[in-house]
C-alpha cells in the first residue's frame, strides 16, 4: 500500500476522528450545496404556509413566516462557515505570531504578550464580543472581528505555552551552536513541533466562534436578515418554544452537531499528527 | 607543549543569579565556573571529568558559546568567541561542533535525517551537494545514504548517537566537543560508539573536548584529562599518569569509586559528604571539607593549580605525597 494509503487507513480506523471528520465534512458539503440549490429560496415568504408541520415538499417543515427550515439551515451553515474559518484565520494569524514571539524573545515582550493576554481574559469572551459589537454596530463582518480579536489571546497562550517547551528541548540548543537564529528555529523547529497543538486548538475555536456566531445573531448583533443564521432561528423560535418546540430544537442540532464535529476532530488530529506515532515509509 | 592550540580557556568564570528570595537580602549566586583555563592542541582530545554538579556541562556550553561567561576568554583558533560580531560568531561556528548527551532530545523528531546531518552547513550549499555531503557523512558513521530520508525515531539509540555524530562531522570542523555522548546508551552500544569516536578523530584528525563522568571512557578516549570540583580544575594530565598516580585526594577518590570487574582486596579510599553546588566564597581548598587527608592549612590557604613535572598539574599542598602512595 502507499503511504497515503496507509495514512488514510489509519486515520479511518481513529473513531472519533472519523466521526468528527465525517460530520465536518457534512457541514462543509451542506453549506457548498447551498450554494447551488436549496429544496426552497431561504428568503421567499409564504405566509399562508407557515408553521407546517415536517412534511413531504417541507422535510423540517416551515417557520413563522413560511420559510423552508431545512433551506434556512442549509445556507445558514455558510455563515457559520464564514465565521468560523474568518475569526479563527484572524486569531490564529496574530495569536500564533505573538505568542511565538513571547517565547523566542522572553524578557519585556513576553511579559507585554501575557499581560494583554490576561487583561482580555478577565472579560468573558462572548460579553466582550457582544460589547465590541455594539460599539462596531451589528453585523456579520463586526461579529467576525469581534470573536476573531478574542481569538487572538488564546493562540497566544497555546503558542507561547508549547513553544516554551520545544525551545527547552536540545535540539533547538544544536539549532543555536550551529549557527542558526530565533527567527530560524521559530520557524523550522519551534513552529512544526507544536503544528498539531495550534491545530488541534483551532478546531475548538472554531467550534466556540459557531457557538459565538449563533449567541451574537441569537442577540441581534451577528448575521443580519435575510441572511439565515442557525443563532437568528433560535431567537425566531423562542416565541414558540411550546407550540412547535422542533422550530427551535433543528437550529439546536445543527449547531450541536457542527461543534461535535469539530470538537471530535480535533482530538482525533492530536492523536494522528503525534510524530511517535506516525508509520515509516 | 608545542602543537598548534585549538581551543584555549583562560580563566573561565560563570556565576548564576538565583532568583531572590527575600526583597531585603541580595540574591544568590551559583559558582559554577570558577577559573578554568586549559588548552587543547590539534589532532588530541582533552577529557573533562567530575561528579555532577561540578560545572561540566557549563564549561561546554560557555565553550560552545552558547552561554557568555562572566570571565575569562574562550580562543578558538586564536579568536575570542564573546568579542566577535554575531555574523562573524556564525561564520565560524562550521569550525566547532557539538554531540550533545541524549540523543533522544537532540535530534529534532520533525525533520529527515539529511535535515538534521546538514543543519550545521546553514545555506552554504544547493541541495544535490547538501544531500551528497549528508550520504557521505552518514556512511563515515556507519549508516547508510538509505537512512538519509528517514525521521529520528526510526533509529535506536546508538544509531541516534551516531546521527548526532555524522551532524557535527558535516562540516569537518577542527573541534568537536563531547557532552557525555555515551552516558545515555546501553553498555554494549557506547563501546560502539566510542569505537568509532576514536576511529573517527585518526581519520579526520578531529580534535576532541570530551565530557563525562566516566574514567573508563575517558581513558579509552582521550589523551589527556582535566578534574574538575567545584567549578575549578584540581588535577590536570596525562591520562595514563594521572590514572595510574592520582595526586589529587579527589582523583583518587574518583577512581577508587570505579567498579573492578575482578574482586580483590583494595583499600578503598570514600569520601564523606556530597559535592555541595558552590554558592558561596569559599576560603580555602574547596575540597577540604570531604578531603581524607586535610589539615588546618588546608583551611586557610587555598591551592593553586601548579605544576609536578611530567606535564602534570594538580591543586593540593600534598600533591607529591598523593602521588607517591601506592594505590
Amino acid at each position: 500500500m502507499t503511504a497515503a494509503g496507509v495514512t488514510i487507513g489509519r486515520a479511518l480506523r481513529h473513531r472519533s476522528f472519523a466521526i468528527g471528520a465525517a460530520l465536518t465534512l457534512l457541514l462543509v458539503l451542506v453549506a457548498a450545496l447551498s450554494l447551488a440549490w436549496t429544496p426552497h429560496s431561504p428568503y421567499e415568504l409564504d405566509v399562508p404556509n407557515r408553521l407546517r408541520p415536517p412534511q413531504a415538499g417541507n422535510w423540517l417543515g416551515t417557520d413563522s413566516f413560511g420559510r423552508d427550515v431545512l433551506s434556512l439551515l442549509m445556507v445558514g451553515a455558510q455563515a457559520s462557515i464564514i465565521v468560523g474559518v474568518v475569526a479563527v484565520g484572524i486569531g490564529m494569524a496574530f495569536g500564533v505570531a505573538l505568542g511565538a514571539l513571547a517565547s523566542a524573545r522572553r524578557g519585556w515582550a513576553e511579559e507585554l504578550v501575557m499581560r494583554l493576554s490576561d487583561f482580555a481574559f478577565a472579560f468573558p469572551a462572548i460579553l466582550s464580543a457582544i460589547m465590541l459589537t455594539a460599539i462596531l454596530g451589528p453585523g456579520m463582518v463586526n461579529a467576525i472581528i469581534a470573536i476573531g480579536i478574542f481569538n487572538i489571546p488564546v493562540f497566544a497562550r497555546v503558542t507561547r505555552a508549547s513553544a516554551n517547551a520545544i525551545w527547552a528541548r536540545e535540539f533547538v540548543l544544536a539549532a543555536r551552536a550551529s549557527g542558526k537564529g530565533a527567527l530560524h528555529i521559530t520557524l523550522e523547529h519551534v513552529l512544526p513541533n507544536i503544528t498539531s497543538v495550534i491545530v488541534v486548538q483551532g478546531t475548538i475555536q472554531f467550534a466556540t466562534a459557531i457557538l459565538a456566531e449563533a449567541a451574537l445573531s441569537y442577540l441581534g448583533l451577528g448575521t443580519q436578515p435575510p441572511q439565515p443564521s442557525w443563532g437568528r432561528m433560535l431567537a425566531e423560535a423562542q416565541t414558540m418554544m411550546f407550540t412547535r418546540p422542533e422550530l427551535a430544537i433543528f437550529p439546536g442540532i445543527a449547531i450541536a452537531l457542527a461543534v461535535l464535529g469539530l470538537n471530535l476532530l480535533g482530538d482525533g488530529m492530536r492523536d494522528l499528527l503525534d510524530p511517535r506515532l506516525r508509520r515509516s515509509r | 607543549m608545542s602543537g598548534e592550540a585549538v581551543l584555549v580557556a583562560e580563566a573561565l568564570v560563570r556565576h548564576y543569579t538565583l532568583p531572590r528570595e527575600s526583597l531585603f537580602r541580595p540574591p544568590g549566586k551559583v559558582h559554577a565556573l570558577n577559573g578554568v583555563s586549559f588548552r587543547i592542541e590539534r589532532g588530541s582530545s582533552l577529557g573533562i571529568v567530575g561528579e555532577s554538579g561540578c560545572g561540566k556541562s557549563t564549561l561546554a556550553r560557555a565553550v560552545m558559546a552558547l552561554e557568555r561567561p562572566t570571565a575569562g576568554r574562550v580562543l578558538l583558533l586564536g579568536r575570542d568567541l564573546n568579542a566577535l560580531g554575531r555574523e562573524e560568531l556564525r561564520r565560524l561556528r562550521r569550525h566547532f561542533q557539538m554531540v550533545f548527551q541524549d540523543p533522544y532530545g537532540s535530534l529534532d523528531p520533525r525533520h529527515t535525517v539529511a535535515r538534521i546531518v546538514t543543519e550545521p552547513l546553514g545555506r552554504t550549499l544547493d541541495a544535490g551537494e547538501r544531500r551528497r555531503a549528508a550520504a557521505e557523512v552518514l556512511e563515515s558513521v556507519g549508516l547508510r545514504a538509505s537512512d538519509l530520508d528517514k525521521f529520528p525515531h526510526e533509529f535506536s539509540g546508538g544509531q541516534r548517537q551516531r546521527i548526532a555524530i555524522a551532524r557535527a562531522l558535516v562540516t569537518r570542523p577542527d573541534l568537536i566537543v563531547l557532552d557525555e555522548p555515551v552516558s545515555a546508551l546501553d553498555v554494549s552500544v557506547q563501546a560502539q560508539v566510542l569505537n568509532l569516536l576514536a576511529d573517527l578523530q585518526q581519520r579526520f584528525r578531529l580534535t576532541y573536548m570530551m565530557i563525562s563522568h566516566d574514567l573508563g571512557v575517558i581513558d579509552y578516549v582521550c589523551d589527556e584529562v582535566a578534574v574538575m570540583y567545584l567549578g575549578r580544575i584540581v588535577e590536570a594530565g596525562p591520562c595514563a599518569r594521572v590514572f595510574a598516580a592520582p595526586a589529587h585526594p579527589y582523583t583518587r577518590a574518583l577512581l577508587d569509586a570505579v567498579p573492578r570487574p575482578v574482586p580483590g582486596r583494595r583499600v578503598r579510599q570514600r569520601l564523606a559528604g556530597n559535592v555541595a553546588t558552590q554558592t558561596g566564597e569559599i576560603e580555602g581548598c574547596p575540597f577540604a571539607d570531604r578531603c581524607p587527608r586535610v589539615e588546618a592549612r588546608c583551611r586557610i590557604e587555598a591551592p593553586l593549580l601548579r605544576p609536578l613535572g611530567e606535564a602534570r598539574l594538580a591543586a593540593c599542598h600534598f600533591a607529591e605525597a598523593v602521588r607517591a602512595e601506592v594505590p
